[in-house]
């Protein structure tokens, strides 16, 4: 009888917490998993826009191993040829930085949009702020020149790698334009 | 003890963070602006209230040797689907707090209370005394968040509020100056309650804990 009481009870009574639990969680995923992906979807959209105002709807290039290679995730084009919209990824000080870029026809930087960072909160988050992306606009070919944000040297050089590598994207996509 | 007490209890006499020293971890993690600060707060707030009344409720059912298990896993089931919805939701607050939020899972001002509190007395209880208890906690890291923010960048809030001629002092923003905010606002609560005689002067020992009235087991000696 005591086996029953100190062993088989505490198991069952776990196991039903465990399960009532899971149960909760399921109902949960369930609900919000749709809502989070279209977050995510409607979001990737939306940046796109902002970074790119004049496009209208986009369309995906596809992209070679070696652009893969230099932390391009994916481009984008403007249907009605305002340019391309370009998603990078760098390593930080923190963890990856993701980033997407917006360039005219002529491959000039419209705009900057850091997307997911994981820069020390109040230093390496600076990088993502307008006083630090504004000085990329209007860029062409590199963005060496940049100034970098002291104390945030790290997260400074891993925008500044980014940018590098969209603008060479953007050299050889442009002939799809 | 009324409801008004239990709920001052968490707020002030036995602040979670600022009394009790639970919960540093997050505390010093995330408090290096005021506005993550306050997020991180009201999100432990919730699972705290949560956790509290289901273990309060399940407090006759749930077998003694297997009641830590039993809480964790109702705590991180409370906060998974927190985090799910805010996700869902509130996308913004999710980015704000990044991988606190999941992490709420291992603070332990949430087991803590649901060991001392919840387990022992009734659902209505339990609930206010996590409400002020994470009152209590919010508080703190808004206090150590703003402080930190201000001094550490200049800004409060996001708002700039230091003049551009005064340099911030960037430690304050890393996690050392977490340590200096951190022990001087003890310092300063700790300052304040003996003034108004809150605290009585003990010695060492279990006797000087700050849970020693509810652990019991002061006269054991055994905390």
């Amino acid at each position: 009888m005591s086996t029953m009481k100190e062993i088989v009870k505490p198991t069952v009574v776990l196991l039903l917490i465990c399960l009532v639990v899971t149960a909760c969680l399921v109902g949960t995923y369930q609900l919000t998993a749709p809502v989070i992906a279209a977050q995510g979807e409607a979001e990737a959209n939306a940046a796109r826009r902002e970074v790119l105002p004049e496009g209208d709807d986009f369309e995906k290039i596809e992209i070679d191993q070696t652009l893969i290679d230099q932390g391009i995730v994916e481009v984008y084009k403007a249907t009605n040829g305002a340019g391309i919209t370009v998603q990078a990824v760098g390593k930080g000080y923190g963890g990856d930085i993701t980033v997407m870029t917006g360039l005219d026809a002529d491959g000039a930087i419209v705009a900057v949009k850091v997307l997911t960072s994981s820069e020390t909160p109040g230093v390496g988050t600076k990088t993502a702020e307008p006083d630090f992306l504004d000085q990329f606009l209007g860029k062409t070919g590199d963005v060496d020149d940049v100034q970098t944000i002291a104390g945030a040297t790290v997260s400074s050089n891993a925008m500044k790698g980014i940018l590098n590598a969209t603008l060479s994207a953007y050299d050889q996509v442009k002939g799809e334009l | 003890m009324n409801r008004m007490k239990i709920l001052l209890n968490g707020i002030i006499k036995e602040n979670p963070t600022l009394v009790l020293l639970l919960g540093t971890c997050p505390t010093l993690a995330v408090t290096t602006m005021a506005r993550n600060g306050l997020g991180m707060g009201l999100a432990a707030t919730f699972v705290l209230i949560g956790s509290n009344v289901v273990i309060s409720l399940l407090k006759n059912v749930i077998p003694d040797k297997v009641r830590i298990p039993a809480y964790v896993v109702v705590i991180a089931g409370f906060v998974t689907i927190i985090q799910l919805l805010v996700q869902a939701y509130v996308p913004f607050l999710d980015k704000e707090l990044g991988i606190f939020l999941p992490l709420i899972v291992v603070n332990c001002i949430i087991l803590a209370r649901a060991e001392m509190f919840a387990s022992k007395n009734t659902v209505l209880d339990s609930f206010f005394d996590g409400l002020g208890m994470g009152l209590g906690f919010t508080m703190a890291l808004l206090i150590i968040g703003s402080i930190r923010e201000i001094i550490g960048s200049g800004t409060w809030f996001g708002l700039t509020v230091l003049p551009a001629s005064v340099e911030p002092m960037k430690i304050l923003a890393s996690a050392p100056g977490g340590f200096f905010v951190f022990g001087c606002v003890i310092a300063a609560v700790q300052f304040i309650s003996r003034k108004k005689g809150k605290t009585v002067k003990k010695s060492t020992g279990c006797a000087a804990c700050p849970m020693a009235e509810q652990c019991g087991k002061t006269k054991e000696g055994e905390c």
